[in-house]
């Protein structure tokens, strides 16, 4: 079930999710904490892209609460990319203001390309969403002036607030670990006021959300520009954490797994993208070695939790539940 | 002021077909009016161009003097013109509550910032929506299911709760499409009760497209009698009963001399 009914239905879900909480809260806490204790450069720089992955993602999982699909968000990752580091290095705009202007830019494109297309229903969506994608990528590609070309653009400084460097992985992962929680915090919120429960109701029948006075395409509108603007904002961070990009950082395959952690975790929890991030983030980096078969993988269990568990691993618990009390 | 929804000339084609042709009807305040008429007589079009869902090819449509033809659906319905679906329509995965309370959401009116921010307008306009979901739930017998998820509701249980989500926008006027389709002459006889309910409540205005005659006959005070998208007659059921043009479009012409004899 998704959670806003859940917050209304009262009692008995709250008292089990009360329990659930005085596991859960420590336990997050500690793996959140965890990272500022470990030595190893590798597995803070997996905390990191774990964190960056989740704000991604939980931009993706807003488009997905209003019912569609985007095939685009890795490009609108790196709209926010590049006008971050173009603003910020050739404008000289200090950090805060450069990744604002990342995710206007990211939120300005939406805006423009949402209003039209928007229109358009389930895979005609998605292909226009993907069509755009390789369209931001050819700019990219075609306008080395400003975007350095397939060269892309190298040493980016390290992102800076009130003299404050976030120069060395720990700090930077303080930074990016706060906007992780920030994003989730944020659905958590969105998802109990009614423009929440507003975008459940187009998501599950949209012309009966209509025909109750929820303009249904403005406010698919709205969740596309909050999800491609977050993504935008996510990719400021990225390119400031890396110190590069590129175009084909921000290809196909980043709105590809930013899809699969989004099935994979839950399409309809606001739990779904940390779930999802957490998972599939380390997966394949561990297994390097294994990187030819890495979509292989990631197509069968795509496929595994669409077949058993549509709602992904975030509706586990309540599965258990539901088994257990044989309902 | 005219009357509460004027219907002027409205028609529809699909291709070359004609849906509708030349419809005018009017509903006054307070009436509970039927619109009635054989299988592709074109009652859904016309429910559909009333409530903004399809474009018109020809006519207007006024509600409370306000022109809203072509919709957009949204803006109909905050006007105060709600309609039901022929296949009842409601959010399957969520719980009834939930349900009527996403018929009310657009009434709030505050920005996503306010109730983002909680301020106080978004705090009372939700105590109040509240307030009015429950009544919603009391009104149409749905409140002791109200934590029940709306897929697990017995059929009849449904059509009340698509009537429940459309309530729920507080309408002037309630355009039901086949409210007592697929329920017995029992159920059917108690949906009638339900919706006269509704008028001495509420106020109501309805419009209804309707295939079981005996529901139609007893509720409506007014019935429009649609065949092949074009009105053929326009009367009181008793009236209706004896027209002859509406005996023959539904009896066939053989039967005519019998029935209104």
């Amino acid at each position: 079930m998704p959670a806003p009914s859940a917050s209304l239905d009262g009692a008995p879900t709250a008292a089990r999710s009360g329990r659930a909480a005085r596991i859960l809260w420590p336990l997050g806490l500690v793996v959140a904490a965890a990272p500022f204790f470990m030595e190893s450069p590798f597995y803070v720089h997996l905390a990191i892209l774990t964190c960056l992955n989740v704000v991604i993602v939980s931009g993706l999982s807003l488009i997905a609460r209003t019912g569609q699909l985007s095939f685009g968000h890795g490009a609108f990752v790196g709209l926010g990319a590049y006008g971050a580091v173009v603003t910020g290095m050739q404008l000289g705009w200090p950090f805060w203001l450069a990744a604002l202007a990342g995710t206007a830019i990211a939120c300005l494109c939406a805006l423009v390309i949402g209003w039209v297309i928007l229109r358009l229903r389930g895979v005609y969506f998605v292909l226009v969403t993907f069509a755009f994608a390789e369209l931001v990528r050819l700019v990219m590609l075609d306008w080395p002036d400003i975007t350095g070309g397939a060269n892309g653009i190298t040493g980016i400084p390290a992102a800076e607030l009130f003299g404050f460097a976030f120069d060395t992985r720990h700090r930077f992962y303080g930074l990016a670990l706060f906007c992780a929680v920030a994003v989730i915090a944020f659905g958590l919120r969105l998802s109990r006021i009614p423009a929440g429960h507003a975008f459940e109701a187009v998501e599950q029948n949209a012309a009966l959300a209509e025909a109750s006075g929820l303009n249904v395409h403005r406010i698919q509108v709205r969740a596309f520009v909050m999800g491609c603007g977050i993504a935008g904002f996510a990719g400021a961070l990225l390119a400031h954490y890396v110190g590069f990009v590129s175009p084909e950082s921000f290809n196909l395959s980043l709105s590809i797994s930013a899809i699969v952690m989004l099935v994979i975790g839950g399409r309809h929890s606001v739990w779904g993208p940390l779930i999802g991030a957490l998972i599939l983030t380390p997966l394949p980096e561990l297994f390097r070695a294994a990187v030819n078969t890495q979509h292989i993988f990631y197509g069968a269990a795509l496929i595994l939790i669409l077949r058993f568990l549509p709602d992904g691993l975030a509706s586990l618990p309540a599965r258990l539940r539901r088994a257990r009390t044989g309902g | 002021m005219g009357a509460l929804l004027r219907v002027e000339n409205l028609s529809k084609s699909f291709g070359g077909l004609a849906a509708l042709r030349d419809l005018s009807f009017e509903v006054e305040q307070g009436a509970i009016v039927g619109l009635i008429g054989p299988n592709g007589a074109g009652k859904t079009t016309a429910f559909n161009l009333i409530s903004g869902t399809m474009r018109p090819s020809a006519g207007r449509v006024w509600f409370r003097d306000i022109d809203i033809t072509g919709g957009p659906p949204s803006r109909v319905v905050r006007l105060g013109l709600a309609r039901t679906f022929q296949h009842t329509s409601i959010y399957p995965k969520a719980s009834v509550r939930e349900n009527v309370y996403r018929g009310a959401i657009a009434r709030l009116g505050t920005s996503m910032f306010d109730q983002l921010r909680g301020g106080s307008r978004t705090r009372e306009g939700l105590s109040r929506l509240h307030a009015q979901v429950d009544e919603v739930l009391e009104i149409m017998g749905l409140e002791a299911h109200r934590d029940t998820i709306a897929g697990a509701l017995s059929y009849g249980q449904q059509k009340r709760l698509g009537v429940a989500i459309g309530l729920a926008t507080q309408p002037t006027l309630l355009l039901l499409d086949e409210p007592a389709a697929g329920l017995n002459p029992e159920e059917s006889a108690e949906f009638g009760r339900l919706l006269r309910g509704l008028r001495e409540r509420l106020g109501l205005t309805m419009l209804l497209v309707e295939h079981h005659m005996a529901l139609v006959m007893d509720l409506c005070e007014r019935i429009v009698v649609l065949v092949q998208g074009a009105r053929i007659a326009e009367d009181t059921p008793a009236a209706i009963a004896r027209h002859p043009a509406v005996i023959e479009a539904y009896l066939g012409a053989e039967e005519e001399d019998h029935a209104a004899g």
